[in-house]
């Protein structure tokens, strides 16, 4: 399912669609995908999943629906079939990304304004 | 309901516990609150329902005078005349004041509001006093939005027989986090948890979203709308791509202007050198400003419908203004505010990457909505001959707001009516002072929310083993154009050339629209953080903050800089 794929999956599986889609299947999918994991329709105990998988899918969605950055990618996809990385884990630090982001999910889901932690 | 009806109840920031121990979940309560009016809307079971005062009024003059002992908001209090809101003893146009610092051109406009706002022009918050009893009494925006909010909550409590806890509360787009702080602790005085802080045209998009899943079954079909917002206080600008229910933002644009603008600007046009008069504060000069300011709004609202208005007011001190103005004398004065709204409209468009073609809808809501010349100069930029009918003007925020109200709090409907999310954009970039005085953008403003994004710095000089982070928001090139937010040290970067430490700076934007600043130094050739990472959530600065970048540029110079480095592929 589109929805669990691993970050190593295609931009296209994450929306869950064959690379021929057109404009309007891309968003079409990432409407329907949002509507299941945006953090905001998700039970309270998922918004931590939710929120990395819709940044996923927002990801995915913002390269393939645009036209330019979309060429590049497939392009690139067409080159080198190795599975590709999103932006935001490629850096070669990856690991202290993931590290520090997860620090900063710790925070329990109370509602504060000030310096609660 | 166990609180009094008019204490405001903890200065903490937060409204006590928030425990949903009840089964149900409770249906949280949509507020607009308008720099002139306000509404309040819930979703009643099957659709939005505007509550109305004890005088049946939907919309509610947002002020509070003070007098004696009790304060008393235009929740339920009744003004004889619109006079009686500018004796000095009356705050109002708490929207346009909170959050913002004595140097801030929105606040030096204030100045010729009937009661007293003081500033020093020093960056701290100005002094905001009303008159009781002959004595400037001193209070702050949360404390007047507070006692305002206090009220309605009472009210809606009344009439939905049930205790208020959760709201959704409409903003304006252009507000910093810093404000968003300001209102959320004005919330917490009135025991109010606040669910949501929507940017308003988001809370119109909503609607729309619902409309246009009414009437299309096929939900396949992308409609893109602009929607323009402008009330007394400011001018807001959103373009939304709209199919299945989701309303998905595009661009956000927004700015302190609206109709106090063109108000201020007549009086000034009305009665020119007045500017020792409007700014006095004297006893009888506050009462000549009173009579001049309700004349120049009502002269206003007339040239709504009429092409010209009579003035004829006497302001009481021996000046007299006997005037015909007609509607392009109106527009010629007000020049400077319809060009920004167009650039709004521009910037938008522009933002969105949307062609004025593509635009299958144009919503123009708000009180300025009934100025001709708005509707005018939307539908020219946007090339469209009429707009998007359907919304009231001024209800079409706080219906969005309680629909998002009902949403955020798990309802569901079993017609679809609430099948509806909106996925948000930042309205404004986030980032850091970096590169000498510039301001870095990390997260540029309208990405999609929740977000994450990062960016790689290094240090400034050799050997240097401290840096600063300072984070800013807004849109300007160099720091000072934007709001400071917080500002933190990372140390022990291990000494060595300067560009050779990689110090990675992320910003997290959670479910909740929290920001979290991390930040932690690398070494080349190491994965990991040499220490560990510092993760500061923000806004991190209170009052008087405008006075910190000064003190810190005072206290470190440019010891501490970073500079950015080309992003590794």
């Amino acid at each position: 399912m589109a929805a669990a794929a691993s970050s190593t999956s295609s931009l296209y599986e994450v929306l869950g669609l064959p690379m021929g889609a057109s404009g309007h299947e891309i968003k079409a999918a990432y409407r329907k995908l949002a509507r299941r994991c945006h953090p905001d329709v998700v039970a309270m105990d998922q918004k931590q999943n939710s929120t990395n998988e819709f940044m996923k899918i927002h990801a995915a969605y913002a390269t393939l629906s645009d036209p330019d950055k979309r060429a590049n990618y497939d392009r690139d996809l067409y080159r080198c079939p190795q599975p590709f990385q999103s932006s935001y884990s490629s850096a070669n630090m990856a690991a202290a990304a993931s590290a520090m982001a997860g620090s900063s999910r710790r925070t329990n889901r109370n509602w504060e304004t000030d310096q609660c932690w | 309901m166990a609180e009094p009806a008019y204490t405001v109840a903890s200065d903490s920031e937060t409204a006590g516990e928030e425990k949903s121990s009840s089964p149900f979940p409770e249906t949280a309560i949509g507020i607009d609150i308008g720099t002139s009016h306000c509404s309040v809307a819930v979703w009643n079971g099957s659709q939005v329902e505007l509550l109305r005062n004890i005088r049946n009024q939907k919309m509610m003059r947002s002020y509070v005078t003070f007098k004696d002992e009790n304060p008393s908001a235009g929740v339920s209090d009744q003004l004889s005349s619109e006079h009686d809101m500018l004796s000095g003893a009356s705050i109002f146009n708490m929207k346009r004041l909170i959050g913002r610092v004595d140097t801030d051109p929105v606040v030096q406009s204030s100045k010729s509001l009937p009661f007293l706002v003081q500033t020093l022009g020093i960056g701290v918050r100005p002094l905001i006093a009303a008159l009781v009893n002959n004595v400037w009494r001193s209070t702050t925006p949360e404390e007047v939005l507070a006692i305002f909010l206090v009220e309605l909550k009472a009210m809606a409590e009344i009439q939905l027989k049930r205790p208020i806890k959760n709201v959704v509360l409409t903003i304006p787009a252009s507000f910093s986090r810093f404000q968003l702080t300001r209102i959320e602790r004005a919330c917490a005085m009135a025991s109010l948890h606040v669910l949501r802080l929507m940017p308003e045209p988001t809370a119109v998009a909503l609607l729309y979203a619902q409309q246009i899943s009414n009437q299309n079954v096929n939900t396949g079909s992308e409609k893109i709308a602009l929607i323009f917002n402008m009330g007394a206080g400011y001018c807001d600008v959103a373009i939304t791509a709209t199919a299945g229910g989701v309303s998905q933002i595009k661009a956000l644009a927004g700015s302190a202007i609206g109709g106090e603008d063109l108000l201020l600007s007549m009086m000034r046009h009305l009665l020119p050198d007045s500017e020792t008069l409007l700014t006095s504060h004297g006893l009888d000069d506050i009462k000549s400003v009173g009579i001049l300011r309700v004349a120049t709004q009502e002269a206003i609202h007339t040239l709504s419908s009429q092409t010209s208005v009579q003035i004829d007011v006497d302001l009481g001190n021996g000046t007299k203004i006997c005037k015909v103005v007609d509607r392009e004398e109106f527009e010629e004065v007000n020049l400077a505010v319809f060009d920004k709204c167009a650039s709004l409209i521009s910037q938008c468009l522009h933002d969105a990457k949307v062609d004025t073609e593509d635009v299958s809808d144009v919503i123009v809501v708000g009180g300025c909505s009934y100025i001709p010349k708005i509707k005018s100069l939307v539908m020219s930029i946007c090339k469209k001959e009429e707009l998007y009918k359907g919304m009231k003007p001024l209800e079409a925020a706080v219906i969005g707001a309680a629909l998002e109200g009902a949403v955020a709090s798990g309802l569901s409907d079993p017609f679809g009516s609430l099948d509806l999310l909106t996925i948000q954009a930042t309205p404004l970039a986030l980032g850091i002072r970096a590169d000498g005085n510039n301001f870095v953008p990390i997260i540029p403003r309208n990405t999609a929310m929740p977000a994450q994004k990062d960016l790689i710095f290094t240090t400034a000089h050799d050997n240097q083993t401290e840096a600063l982070i300072i984070v800013y928001e807004g849109e300007g090139k160099k720091v000072e154009e934007n709001h400071l937010l917080g500002y933190f040290k990372i140390t022990g970067i291990p000494p060595s050339p300067k560009g050779v430490p990689e110090i990675r700076v992320i910003l997290d934007i959670d479910a909740s629209s929290v920001l979290r600043v991390l930040a932690g130094v690398l070494m080349p050739g190491s994965h990991q953080p040499i220490n560990p990472v510092m993760g500061v959530r923000m806004p991190t600065v209170d009052d008087g903050h405008g006075w910190c970048a000064e003190a810190l540029h005072r206290a470190y110079g440019s010891s501490l800089d970073l500079v950015t480095v080309q992003k590794k592929i």
